[in-house]
């Protein structure tokens, strides 16, 4: 009886391990969030209990909560909010406009939600985003962009082409502008990138995320 | 002592039985006690304070919706954070337009005070409102001050936050009016609050500059509220708390403690506290504002769509700002408006 409770012991001890192995590398809990701008807790406590709750949660996964389980808000969202609402930061608050366009993406849905994009555990990337590109980020999905459509990468200014309206501040309420960036797309520069024309967030209603309407947004840099 | 024939989960010789008859006594001693307290004494106690009488759920405050606002008649808001209400006029923090909206009674607009306010005043991500019944005060996070203006929109003055011990510019998000006329402002970016005279000298100032916890300070304090003795309870934030400071600024003690259950805090956001010393607290996680007692006992939750139900679902999507006026709760959520709510 003792050697079969001994064995009993240590297969159930092998099998936590595994999982628990398993468990790493499925939710990427290797990485470091403390260095990055999300390391927001006090230096020497855990950075993890800003968003995981390890003691009384009441969702799954040991996340805070995530009540809103239908409609706009809900999904990761909340979550995001909870800080990026001008409280803990004033980085992305014009995100959460619900009444504006917001890239296509599936509430709750791991991989699918705003974590399609952004990783909050940290990334290589600026914004915790999880591929590269700066202002052409959409083109690591939307790869028919460049020759097809409308040309990116191109140095508009050399062409004798400048938007009228080249600022676009949500930050302070302005919405609408067509904007040039750098050749790496990581600030102000020439050249056209997809976000000179869309944003995905704060986009205006009705469109593909346009930064103006659409044959305004045209008109802004092809003047008649 | 006697070797057992039978143990713990069926297997042979692994405890005495006396031992195991203990075992088995204290367990259900345990679970009568659990039964005492989960379901007898809540039904024969009145939870939710002398002062409502009411039965109901341990879990759930009996606090009436008595108004609901999602969307104001003749115009519109973005994203509103904080209101408070003077008279019949409520005052409502429409921070995603930068502007003040006032109500009448009806919730119809009749002002709109925003953009330019005077040469040298414009608000920039306003983020809280307080009011001593003659004058509004308004936490203007990007342009590091509070706007004081009178109930006309007309601006008195804006009281200048200074830098931070890092030399990082402030960025109040919470403010609070003392009954002596005094200010206390809360800096999420320095991690500190501070108290300023009517005059708008700094008299004291609690937190370290940098993100602390404990006695010691705050990691990003938040919403404000002051109680009739002049006491002061800071939102802080990231520590999921609750703290109330002493009128001279010495840590007291706080309320809550980190969760996402009825009870705990997750995200807290804004803090009231009525005369009679409750305290409520509105969590953007929980998606409820929770009650405690003058003592920090929990007393319950508000927001649910049935009174006497906890899982019947929130009326709140984003609950932030809260304030009190003439026995109610006012609760300024960002995408369902405003809520009022009878504490009587």
């Amino acid at each position: 009886m003792k050697h079969l409770v001994a064995v009993a012991v240590c297969v159930l001890v092998a099998m936590g391990v595994v999982l628990a192995a398993r468990g790493r590398v499925a939710f990427g809990d290797e990485k470091d969030v403390t260095g990055t701008k999300h390391g927001v807790s006090i230096p020497g406590t855990s950075v993890c209990v800003n968003c995981h709750v390890p003691h009384d949660a009441g969702a799954d996964a040991l996340w805070a909560s995530k009540p809103n389980t239908s409609g706009p808000f809900a999904g990761l969202r909340p979550l995001c909010f909870s800080c990026h609402d001008g409280t803990v930061t004033t980085v992305g608050t014009f995100a959460f406009d619900l009444s504006r366009p917001l890239h296509l993406r599936s509430p709750g849905v791991k991989g699918a939600d705003c974590d399609r994009c952004h990783d909050a555990h940290g990334t290589p990337y600026a914004k915790f985003l999880k591929l590269p590109g700066g202002a052409d980020f959409c083109r690591n999905c939307h790869t028919k962009a460049g020759p097809v459509n409308h040309p990116v990468d191109v140095n508009a200014r050399e062409l004798g082409i400048a938007p009228v309206d080249s600022s676009w501040d949500p930050y302070h309420g302005d919405y609408s502008g067509t904007r040039l960036w750098n050749a790496d797309g990581t600030g102000p520069g020439d050249y056209v990138k997809c976000l000179s024309c869309h944003a995905t967030h704060g986009g205006t209603p009705g469109t593909q995320f346009n930064t103006m309407p659409t044959v305004t947004l045209c008109q802004n840099c092809h003047k008649k | 002592m006697q070797r057992g024939s039978y143990g713990l989960w069926g297997a042979e010789h692994l405890l005495p039985v006396e031992l195991h008859k203990k075992l088995l006594a204290l367990a259900a001693v345990g679970l009568l006690f659990s039964a005492a307290t989960w379901l007898i004494l809540p039904a024969i106690i009145p939870i939710g304070g002398a002062a409502s009488g009411v039965r109901v759920s341990r879990l759930v405050y009996p606090a009436p919706l008595a108004r609901s606002i999602a969307a104001p008649a003749g115009g519109s808001w973005t994203i509103p954070v904080d209101a408070v209400r003077v008279g019949d006029a409520t005052f409502v923090l429409d921070t995603g337009n930068n502007r003040v909206l006032k109500l009448d009674s009806a919730g119809r607009v009749i002002a709109t005070f925003g953009g330019q306010l005077s040469a040298r005043v414009s608000l920039q991500l306003p983020m809280a409102i307080a009011t001593d019944g003659q004058r509004l005060f308004i936490a203007n996070s990007l342009d590091p001050s509070i706007v004081v203006m009178d109930l006309s929109g007309e601006v008195q003055r804006a009281l200048l936050l200074p830098a931070g011990v890092n030399g990082k510019p402030a960025r109040p998000v919470g403010v609070a009016v003392l009954p002596d006329g005094g200010v206390v402002v809360s800096d999420a970016e320095n991690h500190q609050v501070l108290r300023f005279t009517e005059g708008g000298d700094v008299l004291w100032t609690a937190g370290t500059g940098t993100r602390a916890g404990g006695a010691e300070g705050f990691n990003v304090p938040g919403a404000l509220a002051v109680d009739a003795a002049g006491n002061v309870y800071v939102v802080d934030t990231l520590n999921a708390r609750v703290v109330e400071l002493s009128p001279g600024g010495a840590f007291l003690r706080e309320f809550g403690r980190r969760g996402d259950t009825a009870g705990s805090l997750a995200r807290p956001k804004g803090v009231a506290v009525d005369a009679a010393g409750r305290v409520f607290v509105s969590d953007g996680l929980l998606v409820a504002v929770e009650v405690f007692a003058p003592d920090g006992r929990y007393l319950g939750l508000i927001g649910r769509r049935d009174m006497r139900d906890l899982n019947s679902g929130s009326l709140f999507t984003a609950p932030a700002g809260l304030s009190i006026a003439d026995g109610s709760l006012l609760v300024t959520d960002r995408y369902a408006g405003v809520l009022s709510f009878s504490l009587r």
